[in-house]
């Protein structure tokens, strides 16, 4: 991973060099499969399994998404692995930027 | 055949058109004149007789009350009377719609993709089209609308500013006020430039920041956003983005709930040289309410800093394209652009013609879906050939052909 000065919205942005990439610091975006009115356990289970100091971003809206931060200590690649590996979730990725 | 008849063109010949319009209850036509494409009133001809005794030349009208065939024309003037000299079709002259914008004639693109016979046909439709602007922002000052040329009050509603997640989609960039410009600027205000959307109704949401960066999240949001508007107020949608990166769930998603809502999503398919399309425009190989943008230049070649590849639908102008900038200091203005107009290039400017495009197209057939409209949009487009497909894609819109 290459640091680059650049920030979107306050956060250091980053180089993903698999994906070719920038993206925002350490934030991953989650999608459970179903709507949160329906799966507030589902939502409960995701974020006891993200790592001690993980900071929500955004909360999950009604549509299942929802925004972390990871603490630096994190190993961002293992936790989005982990993550996909739940049966309630949908995605989970990197918060990816696009330019003009 | 009468002496003094004088045999129109050789290559004159009917042209099938797609909806017939009318002049006086008749159907008009189009035929090739002289090695020109003219309207002509169908069975209606034009005699010119020498009157008796005299030199002068009077002129009448005859019906044939058959499609154009000039010799059955040529019987019945002969029927009416001798002394004629010529006989020849009633040809039409449209005056087309050109607007005051002083700095219209400046506005190469609108020529060359033929916005002004288009604006014959459709302005647009306020009350029912939303088109939806997904960039950097629109020129504000204390949250007010700044800018002479993107001032009007009704045209304009002011989106949600994902960035700094409050109220105000202020441009702090210059890129969403130039794209603006070159589809919804105020037409006919006797001020700067005209807009290919005459007549509109604008959402602009800022989800790019001073930086030119956007994101899979502030993209979504603004999709959300139009979408949420247009079911509301229940107006078809058209979201134009000048922006693109890698493919992501999220990204996909989003353009995915777009097409659930019949938008039309109009993506630029970025400046990479000749490489690959990027996302969200390269989806248009899967999703078909969504329609890659890529850019000609004003000899109407493929411009050398485009992406390319088979995701390519249509072409439009991008390269020094005149439209609005901001009129305060901008990041854009670092790089040397001037504040209010000057000339942008990018796949970022053809992508806002395509969008107002698309929006004159659900104006005119309000039942269109959004796959319709795309695929209206490549069946009228001016052929670039033998130009590469991946480059040029179906050809340059063509704002008349796809409104008749």
């Amino acid at each position: 991973v290459k640091r680059t000065e650049k920030q979107f919205r306050g956060t250091v942005v980053q180089y993903d060099s698999v994906a070719h990439a920038n993206h925002v610091g350490n934030e991953v975006i989650i999608q459970l499969k179903s709507p949160l009115a329906e799966n507030d356990e589902a939502r409960d289970q995701v974020l006891r399994e993200l790592p001690r100091h993980t900071k929500v971003q955004q909360a999950f809206d009604s549509s299942g998404l929802a925004v972390v931060a990871l603490p630096r200590s994190a190993n961002r690649e293992a936790v989005v692995k982990k993550l996909r590996n739940q049966s309630s979730v949908a995605y989970a990725e990197l918060h990816y930027l696009d330019t003009l | 055949m009468a002496e003094g008849y004088e045999q129109p063109n050789e290559d004159f010949q009917e042209y099938p058109v797609r909806t017939p319009r009318t002049f006086q209850g008749r159907r008009v036509i189009k035929i090739e004149w002289e090695g020109n494409s003219v309207d002509a009133v169908d069975g209606l001809w034009v005699v010119g007789r020498k009157a008796r005794g005299s030199e002068e030349i009077r002129i009448d009208v005859i019906s044939t009350d058959e499609p154009v065939d000039f010799a059955h024309a040529s019987k019945a003037a002969k029927r009416a009377g001798s002394g004629v000299r010529w006989i020849e079709p009633v040809l039409l002259d449209w005056v087309a719609a050109a607007p005051n914008d002083p700095r219209f004639s400046q506005q190469w693109a609108l020529d060359a993709i033929r916005a002004s016979p288009g604006w014959d046909v459709c302005k647009g439709d306020p009350a029912n089209v939303l088109l939806a602007i997904l960039d950097s922002g629109l020129p504000l000052v204390e949250g007010r609308l700044c800018h002479p040329d993107l001032k009007n009050k009704g045209r304009f509603l002011l989106g949600r500013n994902w960035i700094d997640d409050d109220e105000e989609p202020m441009d702090d960039n210059g890129h969403g006020t130039h794209v603006l410009g070159i589809a919804a600027a105020v037409t006919d205000n006797k001020v700067g430039v005209a807009g290919l959307l005459w007549e509109g109704t604008v959402l602009v949401v800022k989800t790019t920041d001073s930086h030119g960066q956007s994101s899979s999240l502030t993209l979504r949001s603004g999709v959300r956003e139009a979408i949420a508007l247009a079911r509301e107020r229940n107006m078809r949608l058209v979201i134009n983005y000048s922006a693109g990166g890698v493919d992501n769930h999220t990204k996909r998603a989003a353009i995915e709930e777009a097409g659930k809502a019949d938008a039309v999503f109009v993506a630029a398919a970025g400046n990479k040289n000749g490489n690959p399309i990027g996302y969200p425009a390269a989806y248009s190989q899967t999703l078909n309410h969504v329609i890659t943008v890529g850019a000609v230049d004003r000899e109407l070649q493929a411009a050398k800093f485009s992406s390319s590849g088979p995701q390519m639908n249509v072409v439009a102008p991008g390269v020094d394209i005149l439209s609005t900038m901001p009129n305060y200091h901008v990041r854009a203005n670092n790089e040397g652009f001037h504040p209010k107009y000057d000339l942008m290039s990018g796949t970022s400017m053809a992508a806002p013609f395509v969008a107002a495009l698309a929006a004159l197209i659900r104006a005119k057939y309000p039942d269109f879906s959004a796959e319709q409209v795309r695929d209206r949009m490549e069946e009228t487009a001016q052929s670039l050939s033998p130009q590469s497909a991946d480059w040029v894609g179906k050809g340059l819109i063509d704002v008349e052909q796809a409104l008749l």
